[in-house]
């Protein structure tokens, strides 16, 4: 069963052969929805999973990832209407003075994978400069990313800067990074905070799901 | 090799709360015990998020030279912090650190030009930390000359050439091994360092890429590391690499450390 296999060669990070099964799908006609849905984005979700459980390791993930990402490039003249649309729309960005990029990485990849589209503001962001971005980008989510004690009031800043703008309302605010804590996120006013990766996702997709 | 004791550092949990609540006790033996491992220089990181950085770092400086005779390095991005805690600091400090981003260089280069010091200085552009060795060292050397410009001698810089997690980039320790040799060979006279513990992370047996990664990096030069001394593991590493590298006599100083218990304490049979 070509889904089975779909799943299997995310799991497998098999980059080389995940477009060669999509095809495949495409071709047997199988609804290219269904090859999305059932196919990638299952992969990588028990990637996900299995990254909590501690069974796979950051490198695997971020394999599974590009692979996840492969197929989805084969798939996307395929999809029409509902289907093309994302999960949802996430912008993500380290925020002012800090400059670690590791995580917010593997966030915005994963979110991909869980497919949101994803515009990465990148790292050392401005809080006008994530103002602007979803002005443009209209995101539901907003992804904060702080890897330093010293720049963690960045975060309070930039969702300061969202609420003066006048944006708080319009998007849910996620935080993340090594000294952030649930109590920090609180405090700060954010709507939700996760450990890793794949506990971004979940509350992402609680976010557009609400 | 000089060895920059990193522990006393606010990003770690139980050093952020002995900060808050001015614990004394905790930290003063986290600094006699960073000392006795074989630290020469003791990091000093007050960044506990609270809003007052420059107190609690003046407040720390104080409290650990009062305990211990090693000079500090002075660790916050915020010049304000760093200012203050130079004026109080006996001995020369070192400043950790000053990069290339316009920003940075524009607030700590007056500080670093005022007072005797030496700076750790990151290879880090206004563009990011750059991905190729080549692009990584010119950010570096323009670094250098900006710290020279204002009155730095060059022994006394520090040069960092960034070190990445492999995790997430298999070529990252290449290209911080290659920056390194670059540095070596193109800008003699400047001293280099690095923070060991993030080359490891998210993998399984992180301890041992932490301890081959230093290995590599003492054979290509490296002249100061910042890690925990109270590691038997990476200072074993450090040591039995100077000894292979022929520059230890008669393993001398390998075994001094070992028998003041700083290295790995497997015995060799008879």
């Amino acid at each position: 069963m070509t889904l089975e296999k779909i799943v299997n060669s995310v799991l497998d990070a098999d980059l080389d052969g995940v477009e060669g099964l999509v095809k495949e799908g495409l071709e047997a006609g199988t609804d290219p929805s269904v090859l999305l849905k059932e196919g990638l984005i299952k992969g990588m979700d028990v990637v996900g999973d299995k990254f909590e459980a501690g069974d796979l390791f950051l490198p695997e993930m971020l394999a599974a990832a590009m692979t996840m990402k492969a197929g989805v490039e084969v798939l996307k003249p395929h999809l029409a209407g509902e289907d093309s649309k994302a999960a949802g729309t996430a912008i993500i960005g380290t925020v002012q003075g800090d400059i670690h990029d590791i995580g917010k990485n593997l966030v915005a990849m994963m979110l991909e994978g869980a497919g949101f589209e994803v515009a990465d503001v990148g790292i050392d962001v401005l809080p006008e400069d994530f103002v602007k971005a979803v002005q443009e980008k209209k995101p539901q989510v907003v992804g904060l990313s702080a890897l330093l004690t010293n720049t963690m009031p960045a975060v309070k800043t930039t969702i300061d800067a969202l609420k003066e703008a006048g944006l708080r309302d319009q998007v849910k605010i996620m935080v993340g990074g090594a000294p952030v804590t649930q109590e920090f996120a609180d405090e700060v006013g954010a709507d939700g905070y996760a450990t890793d990766a794949a506990g971004a996702v979940n509350i992402a997709r609680g976010f557009v799901q609400a | 090799m000089l060895y920059i004791g990193e522990s006393i550092n606010a990003t770690i949990k139980s050093v952020k709360k002995a900060i808050l609540a001015q614990d004394e006790d905790f930290l003063i033996n986290l600094a006699k015990l960073q000392v006795e491992t074989g630290s020469d220089i003791l990091d000093a990181n007050a960044g506990t998020g609270r809003d007052q950085e420059a107190e609690d770092l003046v407040w720390l400086v104080e409290l650990i030279q009062k305990n211990v005779d090693v000079p500090l390095c002075l660790d916050s991005s915020d010049p304000k912090a760093i200012e203050p805690a130079m004026k109080v600091h006996k001995g020369v400090p070192m400043i950790n650190s000053i990069s290339g981003e316009q920003q940075k260089m524009d607030a700590l280069l007056p500080v670093v030009a005022n007072a005797p010091c030496k700076v750790v200085a990151l290879c880090i552009g206004n563009k990011g930390i750059p991905a190729t060795p080549e692009e990584r060292f010119e950010v570096g050397r323009s670094v250098v000359n900006e710290l020279e410009k204002a009155g730095v001698k060059k022994e006394d810089i520090y040069l960092d050439a960034i070190v990445m997690g492999v995790a997430t980039d298999c070529n990252a320790g290449v290209v911080t091994l290659k920056t390194l040799e670059l540095i070596k060979k193109e800008l003699p006279d400047v001293k280099t360092v690095f923070p060991v513990s993030n080359v490891g992370f998210g993998l399984p047996g992180r301890a041992w890429f932490n301890s081959i990664f230093t290995a590599f990096a003492v054979e290509r030069g490296l002249d100061a590391l910042i890690c925990d001394t109270r590691s038997r593991k990476i200072m074993t590493s450090v040591m039995s690499s100077e000894v292979l590298l022929a520059r230890d006599n008669f393993c001398l100083s390998y075994l001094k450390a070992y028998k003041k218990g700083l290295l790995d304490q497997q015995k060799s049979k008879k």
